[in-house]
């Protein structure tokens, strides 16, 4: 599974836009099994498509999430998704799920 | 109520010029609700009127604001000429809202202006957060080079989110979908504006960039080009018209057309964009709500012309014409 986060906002809009990228099955064992747990529980089957503030302002920046699945949806591992979201619109399971993306790996 | 009188056809200019400066007073205060909470977080951001104030904080790479205060007015230099850049392009933007639209800083009631640079917020960034400018650092393996800071359509294009934020009654434009991207191209508007009032250009002369110069050439020229909407760089995706229009895309996508809509307005109009243009593109900002859509900001452009300078002048036929080429209207 491939989890790809992208930040857009400010003034450089999709110009200065920061990705995340993270692949699960390139992680250790115990490793991918935490971030498992941190993509179950963001319940993304549940979440609509877009999850904007109802009058967010320029510092609301956009979040794009995909989730790319390695293999047919299972029990265990969910199947593809596509989100768009202001941070502070996410419940917080989402929102912990964007802001540990944020912190994997070297951005761009 | 007090706008519809200013729009009286037997309203003279100095009477409407009057009665719109109240309503943009009463907007403000019915829009204190919103901007209430910033200034209750920050209240030594308000100043006396008429006063231009500035303070620059260094970050130092963290993400807590505002930081360390290196440069406050009438002082020093800094020794980081980022911390000069910040402090010389905001002043130039109060500069110009003052001198030329009668407006004393963001809030139109003497708001200081607060910037931070090398925020670990915003990388490769810089924005607006609703009481200051937060300027990131440009990293290695991005597109960018040089300095935001040092880039003074990008922070006069930051820097009237937050006019915006006062000016439109309501709080300001909804940031997505058409009131975002409006929202979007009034700073592009007022940032290119305010560049080509700093270098004395007239339409003809000015670039109509945003940033240019800020990336590094293999990525493009600028930002965007508010001329030529979709050529300022490598994976530019703005349209020139509605044709182009991306439903649910970004606000910095579809602001190409309302951009293009200032140039062709302010180009007709000819001479300097701020002498008339500008000014009707201001003026309109009172007339918006925050879910203005693009059709909306052609009628307010419209009107605003028509009260600034007569309902059959050229200047209410360039803007209705700026807004039928970019297929709004």
């Amino acid at each position: 599974m491939k989890l790809t986060l992208r930040k857009i906002g400010g003034v450089t809009g999709a110009a200065g836009a920061v990705t995340h990228t993270l692949d699960l099955d390139a992680l250790p064992a115990a490793q991918r099994a935490k971030a498992l747990a941190r993509v179950v529980a963001a319940r993304l089957g549940g979440q609509p498509s877009r999850l904007f503030l109802p009058h967010p302002r320029p510092w609301d920046f956009r979040y794009v999430l995909d989730v790319e699945p390695s293999h047919a949806p299972t029990g265990e591992e969910p199947g593809g998704h596509h989100l768009e979201l202001h941070l502070d619109a996410a419940d917080p399971p989402l929102r912990a799920l964007v802001e540990w993306l944020e912190q994997q790996g070297s951005p761009r | 109520m007090l706008r519809k009188l200013a729009l009286h056809p037997d309203a003279t200019a100095a009477e409407r010029d009057a009665l719109l400066a109240s309503a943009d007073a009463a907007a403000f205060a019915r829009g204190e609700r919103s901007a209430a909470r910033f200034v209750a977080l920050a209240p030594a951001l308000l100043l006396s009127p008429g006063v231009k104030h500035r303070d620059v904080y260094d970050a130092f790479g963290k993400k807590k604001l505002p930081g360390k205060l290196l440069r406050t007015e009438g002082g020093p230099a800094a020794t980081d000429s980022v911390i000069n850049d910040a402090y010389a392009s905001t002043g130039m933007t109060y500069d110009f809202y003052a001198e030329m639209l009668a407006r004393n800083s963001i809030d139109g009631q003497g708001m200081k202006l607060r910037s931070t640079v090398h925020s670990g917020r915003s990388p490769d960034n810089a924005f607006w957060n609703g009481t200051q400018m937060v300027f990131g650092d440009m990293t290695a393996g991005g597109p960018f080079t040089g300095s935001f800071a040092a880039s003074l359509d990008v922070v006069a294009h930051e820097l009237t989110h937050g006019v915006s934020q006062f000016a439109v009654p309501g709080g300001g434009l909804d940031y997505v979908d058409q009131s975002g991207a409006l929202n979007e191209s009034w700073s592009d508007v007022f940032g290119s504006v305010i560049k080509q009032w700093s270098h004395k250009q007239d339409v003809n002369a000015a670039d109509w960039l945003i940033g240019a110069g800020l990336m590094k050439p293999k990525f493009g020229k600028a930002l965007r080009s508010m001329k030529d909407p979709g050529t300022a760089w490598t994976m530019d995706d703005q349209p020139k018209d509605m044709h182009g229009y991306v439903e649910g895309g970004d606000v910095h996508t579809n602001s190409g057309i309302p951009n293009r809509a200032f140039y062709l307005a302010a180009h007709e109009l000819g001479g300097h964009s701020w002498e008339k243009a500008g000014r009707i593109w201001y003026r309109a900002l009172g007339l918006l709500q925050p879910q203005a859509t693009f059709a909306d900001a052609a009628q307010a452009t419209a009107q605003a012309a028509a009260v600034l300078f007569g309902s059959h002048g050229a200047e209410v036929k360039a803007v209705t014409h700026a807004w039928k080429t970019v297929k709004v209207v």
